[in-house]
């Protein structure tokens, strides 16, 4: 295990496996995208008090769902980078963040729009709503602290303790609607024991969260690349890889 | 459920068709970054080492 985690490590092995890994993500990601898509605006019944508003959910909760686990994802990838001085960890971190940040602006404005017909307002400084907005200052605020140095390794250093620090928002964003009263509404499918939605709504969901997820995964193999390259652009494995 | 029902999403459809058309766009720019992000990194990776080998050959060329 930690052989393979070593061998992960080296640049030239992961960009060469991130290749590799790619389709095996990307493929199963759109179709199962299209299943939770028909399952989600065409299977799925009506929700007897929001009607076929709801079906907003179906693109908005995986959204959201990844714009956490992204941070979450980026801030561990930075912690590792810092701890165990792995530079492969920070070009993960580096790759997460353009990532999180885009779905963290899908999240806030399928929000607004779904909150339009069912609250009767586009935006309310409500905590969920709040926090979440703090998210994507905090993805914005890390990609422009990388910009701000010439040198990687510093670039490194400073955005993976804000990286670290920020991560503190992921449970508040998760639990402000537990914690505080708000009018978003409360979690519906992280209560395994009774989820608070019809098994013919809740697949779907469960569907498109897992498309997300094998997308983030494909995205994150070229972001990735990309990054390592830019890194290692004197290494003599390049002359190898890229002939 | 048949066509005009999943479009108009009873009275609805403004607001889910722009949601998942917005999401829509965020995947497939997200795609479309990355992958010309890695391009443009292969690109100037390419022409580097293209430089560094007529370098190299006209170094070891005799005079």
């Amino acid at each position: 295990m930690w052989l393979w985690f070593h061998k992960l490590s080296s640049p030239p092995y992961a960009y060469r496996t991130a290749g590799l890994v790619r389709p095996w993500l990307f493929w199963p990601a759109i179709l199962l995208m299209i299943v939770g898509a028909v399952g989600g605006l065409v299977l799925a019944p009506e929700d007897y008090q929001q009607k076929d508003a709801f079906r907003i959910i179906y693109v908005h909760v995986p959204s959201a769902s990844l714009s956490l686990m992204i941070y979450t994802v980026m801030a561990v990838a930075a912690g590792v980078g810092v701890i165990w001085r792995i530079k492969l960890a920070h070009a993960v971190a580096a790759a997460c963040a353009p990532i999180g940040a885009w779905f963290t602006v899908a999240t806030l404005v399928t929000g607004s729009i779904y909150g339009k017909p069912m609250w009767g307002t586009w935006w309310e400084w409500d905590p969920r709503l709040t926090s979440e907005l703090i998210l994507l200052f905090l993805y914005l605020g890390y990609m422009a602290l990388r910009a701000s140095f010439d040198d990687t390794q510093r670039a490194d250093r400073a955005s993976a303790i804000l990286a670290i620090v920020g991560v503190v928002n992921v449970p508040i964003v998760k639990y402000s609607v537990v914690w505080w009263n708000s009018l978003h509404q409360g979690p519906s499918i992280s209560k395994l024991a009774a989820p608070s939605i019809e098994g013919s709504m809740l697949w779907p969901l469960l569907v498109m969260m897992l498309a997300f997820i094998l997308y983030f995964g494909a995205v994150l193999c070229d972001r990735l690349r990309g990054e390592i390259l830019r890194r290692e652009r004197n290494a003599s494995w390049l002359s190898e890889r890229l002939a | 459920m048949n066509l005009k029902d999943v479009l108009d999403m009873g009275d609805y459809g403004v607001y889910v068709w722009s949601c998942y058309g917005l999401v829509l766009a965020v995947l497939v720019l997200n795609v479309w970054l990355g992958r010309r992000a890695l391009a443009e990194q292969v690109l100037s990776a390419k022409r580097r080492l293209k430089i560094a080998e007529s370098i190299n050959s006209e170094s070891s060329s005799p005079s």
